[in-house]
């Protein structure tokens, strides 16, 4: 074998084993743009070398011409699936459908055929070839048919189409990059160049060397797909850039079908994300927001904002479309950028909501700087103070200060705000016009997210009104006081000149009527009786008003220690049941064996409250009798019931019977006389004492005061 | 049985009467319308029963209830405050062995006069 031959071997080799090796490398990261059809391509070429460099090898014309037929399983497909990889790396994937894939494969597959049935219509090869011995390579040479020419004008023609795409992507790649191109141009120029030469004869080539072209071809742009990285990064950082970015995308052509969008406008849209936008027209896509299509539908760059539905579900969407246009300011499409600024939109309507309630506010509010320099005081704050907006700005609060505020107040206010705490406190502050007034005033600070302080807020209330009002209110009640205090003394006073006079009567009449004096007529006796009968009257009468008086002015003490109830009844009674007795009524009294024995309470007042209660009861019953019941009720309430069959008291009169000078009867009888106070002053002790009275009566039927008090307990006595 | 001695301080004659007639058959009865002669007497005596008056000219009721309970003497001498002001009355309760608010009833009186001495000669 000749060096000549041995060199195209190692050529032909070479071109298989690279082929093959780009092919898998590539198939590997097929996954980058353009990938795919690069492999498959690599793999055509390394079929169409492989078979070839066997053709070659091959010793008789049967073999030969067998290999020969399969050189075209490569050599057909190669042109259209570098047109394929062209399509894709100049992001003309779209053109590629699966009709048009079909159609390409249509002619190579009919090439394929015509091949291996040449020897029924030598429409491919005329003749059936013979074996020529030239450059030391034993070589099938035929004559070229009809359909060869066909099939080469078609590959041709998707070379020439993909080589066209690809030089005038390259011709866009950044300047820095021109050295590595001029290589890269050379390789996919190497199957043009070669055929030049050997159509031309340039070199004295007997074989065909196209694989090894392409395989140069293929290493070139194995190079800029892999070595140098520039064909996978940009569409990958493409796609990271855009499906990464918070902004949703629309990309539009001139007739409005959506040729590029990012999963950010379904998020932003709220839209089913499997579903498909690209390849729709806009306005069908978006036909839900007719809001969206009619505001991006301008032919003029805009920006605009637009709410989206109603209520809690509404949305808002920052709108920016774009005219896109080539160099020559032809219209090409257009772009659609949809923000989501629903928080931002939320927001300033949450700072519009807050600002109008500061402006409107009735008390002051003043904002500063950390300084202390006032950077924002509301429409209150000059109404109060006399200075604007624009006067008090970047000044110091200080402006309203004076030395009547108390000494230490604003120190103590500094180191409250600055340790980040909220001070409140009084200030007396001038006036723009001079006039000092009080103010209170809250201030606290305002915080970063870091907990560092930006400003100080301020909401003051003018109090001086309020202060007069309070010092005018202390006065009043000092006096009212005062007042109430001086009417105690003169009742006491009245209570004492009254009381020892009436000792007097008092005790004449009684030594009289008893004889302690001498003898005296049964007419005398009679009349000092009566004279007893109205001292005591009087008497009542006196302690019924200083008893209404002291209740009246609050003075009453409820004196509480611990007492028997059982000493407490009998002690009432005492002389009661002989006044009983002496009308003709039954007279009984009843105590609980469950009633504690000891109670804390008032025994003097609970004991002027039976008195009351029995001495009316006995007074307004003429026949029948009288109970007392002292009964625990509850294990925290006990009760003293007094019961009696008089003549009752209406329905009508039973609230106002309590009430001071009322009388449940017209008929004032010398039995039944009184000031009626007596049930007044009970119902009064009886609340006094945390308790409450009832009266269940019906006219005819006798009536039942229940005294219901809380049992209190005393002291355990240890 | 020799009759218990009463000491009766009321600056009002009418009143300081009354309970002279009302306690002379029982008691050995020496009246006084004033603190001063009264102190001075208590020096002497140990009666059983004081009926004192709070507003006292000379020496005050009150004066006089700390000297009679001061004095380890009177120990067993009982006191019954007699005053018109209730208030009053309510303040130094406790001192006395019973208050008796005026107008107060000759009868009354010595029944609890009585029953007060009787109560005294009974724990001796």
């Amino acid at each position: 074998m000749s060096l000549q031959a041995i060199s195209y071997l190692t050529i032909l080799a070479a071109a298989t084993i690279i082929s093959i090796m780009l092919a898998l490398y590539t198939w590997k990261n097929r996954q980058t743009t353009g990938a795919k059809p690069f492999a498959l391509m690599m793999l055509a070429l390394f079929v169409w070398s492989l078979t070839y460099l066997i053709q070659i090898l091959s010793p008789d014309l049967a073999s030969q011409a067998f290999w020969n037929k399969a050189t075209y399983f490569g050599i057909v497909t190669t042109p259209i699936l570098w047109f394929l990889f062209s399509l894709e790396y100049t992001e003309r994937k779209d053109w590629i459908t699966r009709k048009r894939l079909i159609a390409l494969f249509v002619f190579p597959v009919i090439t394929i055929l015509m091949t291996w049935t040449n020897d029924f219509h030598h429409l491919f090869w005329s003749t059936d070839g013979k074996l020529v011995q030239d450059g030391g390579v034993l070589l099938r040479s035929a004559e070229n048919g009809i359909w060869f020419w066909i099939h080469t004008v078609y590959s041709y023609f998707f070379i020439a189409a993909g080589t066209v795409m690809v030089v005038r992507a390259l011709l866009h790649w950044p300047s820095q990059y021109r050295g590595q191109m001029i290589w890269i141009l050379l390789a996919l120029f190497a199957p043009w160049m070669l055929n030049v030469v050997q159509i031309f004869q340039l070199l004295p080539i007997v074989i065909d060397l196209t694989p090894f072209a392409f395989t140069l071809t293929g290493i070139g742009m194995g190079f800029a797909l892999f070595r140098h990285r520039l064909l996978d990064l940009a569409p990958v950082a493409r796609d990271v850039i855009i499906e990464g970015m918070q902004d949703g995308i629309i990309v539009l052509d001139p007739s409005d079908r959506i040729v590029e969008t990012n999963q950010a406008v379904q998020r932003i849209l709220n839209m089913p994300e499997n579903q498909t936008l690209i390849g729709k027209k806009f306005t069908e896509a978006f036909s839900q927001w007719p809001k969206l299509v009619e505001r991006s539908e301008k032919a003029t760059e805009t920006e605009v904002e637009i709410a989206l539905g109603t209520g809690s579900d509404q949305r808002w969407v920052g709108l920016s479309s774009l005219p896109l246009q080539d160099k020559r300011r032809k219209a090409v499409g257009r772009l659609i950028i949809i923000r989501n600024i629903t928080l931002r939109k939320r927001a300033e309507e949450q700072v519009r909501k807050l600002s109008r309630a500061v402006e409107a506010s009735p008390t002051s509010i003043v904002i500063t700087g950390v300084d202390g320099d006032i950077q924002y005081v509301n429409p209150k704050f000059t109404q109060v103070t006399g200075y604007s907006m624009d006067e008090a700005y970047g000044k110091n609060p200080n402006i309203l200060k004076t030395d009547e505020t108390p000494v230490g107040t604003h120190r103590d206010l500094w180191q409250t705000i600055s340790a980040g705490r909220e001070w409140s406190g009084e200030f007396r502050n001038r006036k723009k016009n001079g006039e000092l007034y009080w103010e209170l005033a809250a201030i606290s600070p305002i915080q970063d997210e870091d907990g560092t302080i930006t400003h100080y807020v301020a909401v003051k209330e003018d109090i001086t009104e309020r202060k007069r009002a309070q010092d005018a209110l202390f006065i009043a009640y000092d006096q009212a006081l005062e007042a109430s205090r001086a009417k105690s003394q003169l009742l006491a006073r009245v209570s004492h000149e009254l009381r020892t006079p009436l000792g007097g009567i008092l005790g004449y009449a009684e030594l009289l009527k008893d004889g302690a004096l001498g003898e005296i007529t049964e007419h005398q006796k009679d009349a000092a009786k009566s004279i007893l009968q109205s001292t005591q009257h009087l008497t009542v009468m006196v302690n019924e008003l200083l008893d209404e008086a002291q209740i009246q002015a609050n003075t009453t003490i409820l004196k509480e220690k611990k007492f028997s109830p059982a000493a407490l009844l009998e002690g009432a009674v005492s002389g009661l049941d002989i006044m009983a007795e002496k009308k003709g009524l039954g007279f009984m009294t009843y105590i609980d064996p469950n009633l504690p024995e000891h109670l804390l309470g008032d025994e003097q007042r609970l004991r002027q409250i039976l008195i009351n209660l029995i001495g009316n009861a006995i007074k307004f019953t003429e026949k029948g009798e009288v109970w007392v019941r002292l009964e625990r009720r509850t294990s925290k309430q006990w009760v003293i019931k007094v019961s009696d069959t008089g003549m009752g008291i209406p329905n009508e009169a039973q609230t106002s019977i309590f009430e001071p000078f009322q009388q449940g009867h017209n008929a004032i009888t010398s039995e039944n006389r009184g000031i009626g106070l007596g049930l007044a002053i009970t119902k009064q002790l009886v609340e006094l004492m945390g308790g409450r009275i009832r009266l269940d009566s019906q006219t005819g039927q006798g009536s039942r005061f229940s005294v219901l008090l809380p049992i209190k307990l005393p002291p355990q006595e240890s | 049985m020799e009759k218990p001695l009463v000491l009766i301080i009321e600056d009002d004659p009418a009143q300081n009467q009354i309970f002279n007639i009302s306690l002379r058959n029982d008691f050995v009865v020496e009246t006084f319308l004033e603190g001063g002669a009264a102190a001075a007497r208590l020096e002497e005596v140990i009666p059983a029963l004081v009926l004192l008056d709070l507003n006292l000219p000379g020496k005050s009721g009150r004066e006089l209830l700390v000297q009679i309970r001061g004095d380890k003497r009177l120990a067993a001498t009982r006191i019954i405050l007699t005053t018109a002001d209730e208030q009053q009355a309510d303040m130094i309760e406790k001192d006395a062995d019973l208050v008796l608010l005026k107008p107060i009833s000759p009868g009354q009186l010595k029944e609890l006069a009585l029953r007060m001495v009787q109560k005294l000669s009974g724990e001796e």
